[in-house]
């Protein structure tokens, strides 16, 4: 079945505090229920730049509601921000419905569930996202270091995420 | 964007039993979001055979809670506890909580797949996946003594990796 629109159900509530906090609350599940990866991106360190990761597979999301393709090999865009010695942080790799991809650093952590993953846009699926944790006492700088530095030793892993999901819905 | 927060949307329905109806069905959805598994696990029989314990193959992550969380690779799942009677279905799960503490949880036997019922996944807990046991040999299958691919208890046990949201409650 199709889903119903919002708008048009939550137009049944006459308390309009009551029909904004609904509406609020189905946009965000709407929004990563039609925004999100559908296949595996299959990141790696990129070989253009070694700065970035690239896509290792054919990649195919929906955002907004639109199906989005990324060819295998796609350079990840500049990572901007970064991150401390010892510290952990993620940066995540959005698609918006043009089929344009960004990146966000989330809020570093000195254990990885202290990390604060960045806010998903509306309307972007995340196609994966990479964790740097710098095991030596040299800082990750986003954009200049190799995500397979020597010296700075940043222990990038990459995941791919599939499927719906918002670390910002807790209960 | 982040997600609306629940009580505070929740507070402005006026009628208690609707504010209390619309909080818990959210709950449900939201966990759901903010607690799963975002990556395979690649569960197998510890060692590659000979062995009553489930051990993850690849690294893991996932979100509970809202926070990541990670397993090792070829880390050890915690001893299945319970028996699954010879002829029967049944699950053991594997949740991990917003703390990377994992922990196992049996389901309620049937006599075929469709007739298992699945544990209640914890509140803030990913589950990362579960165990498919049909013993089709000789005797019941006993969590934590029979070894899983043992020979002549023939658990038949299927290793299911879950990735994302689902919950196997929120049927219509």
């Amino acid at each position: 079945m199709a889903a119903p629109t919002i708008a048009t159900s939550a137009a049944s509530f006459h308390d309009t505090a009551q029909k904004v906090a609904l509406i609020n609350l189905f946009n965000a599940l709407y929004d990563r229920m039609s925004s999100q990866s559908l296949t595996s991106a299959g990141l790696v360190i990129g070989t253009v730049s070694k700065k970035v990761p690239k896509t290792g597979a054919n990649w195919v999301g929906v955002a907004n509601g639109v199906l989005v393709y990324k060819a295998s090999g796609t350079a990840m865009p500049a990572l901007s921000g970064t991150v401390a010695a010892t510290q952990f942080n993620v940066f995540a790799f959005f698609v918006d419905s043009a089929g344009t991809v960004t990146s966000a650093m989330g809020t570093a952590g000195a254990t990885l569930d202290l990390v604060v993953f960045p806010p998903l846009p509306a309307g972007k699926a995340l196609l994966g996202f990479i964790t740097v944790n710098p095991t030596t006492a040299q800082t990750f700088t986003g954009g200049s270091t190799d995500l397979d530095d020597v010296t700075v030793i940043p222990a990038t892993k990459y995941y791919n995420v599939v499927g719906a999901f918002d670390p910002t819905m807790t209960i | 964007m982040s997600a609306p927060v629940i009580i505070t949307s929740a507070a402005t329905f006026h009628d208690n039993a609707q504010k209390v109806a619309l909080t818990a069905l959210y709950k449900a959805l939201y966990d759901r979001f903010s607690s799963q598994s975002l990556t395979d696990a690649g569960i197998a029989i510890k060692g590659g055979s000979a062995s009553p314990t489930a051990a993850t193959v690849n690294e893991w992550i996932g979100v509970a809670g809202g926070k990541l969380v990670a397993v090792a690779a070829a880390a050890d799942l915690p001893a299945l506890v319970g028996t699954v009677a010879h002829a029967a279905f049944n699950v053991f799960a594997f949740f991990v909580d917003n703390a990377g503490t994992v922990t196992s949880a049996m389901g309620t036997a049937g006599a075929s797949l469709d007739l298992v019922i699945f544990p209640a996944t914890p509140v803030g807990s990913a589950l990362l996946g579960f165990v498919v046991i049909n013993p089709t040999g000789t005797g019941d299958f006993v969590g934590g003594t029979t070894n899983l691919d043992d020979v002549t208890k023939a658990p038949n046990a299927v290793f299911v990796n879950t990735v994302g949201a689902f919950d196997l409650t929120m049927k219509l």
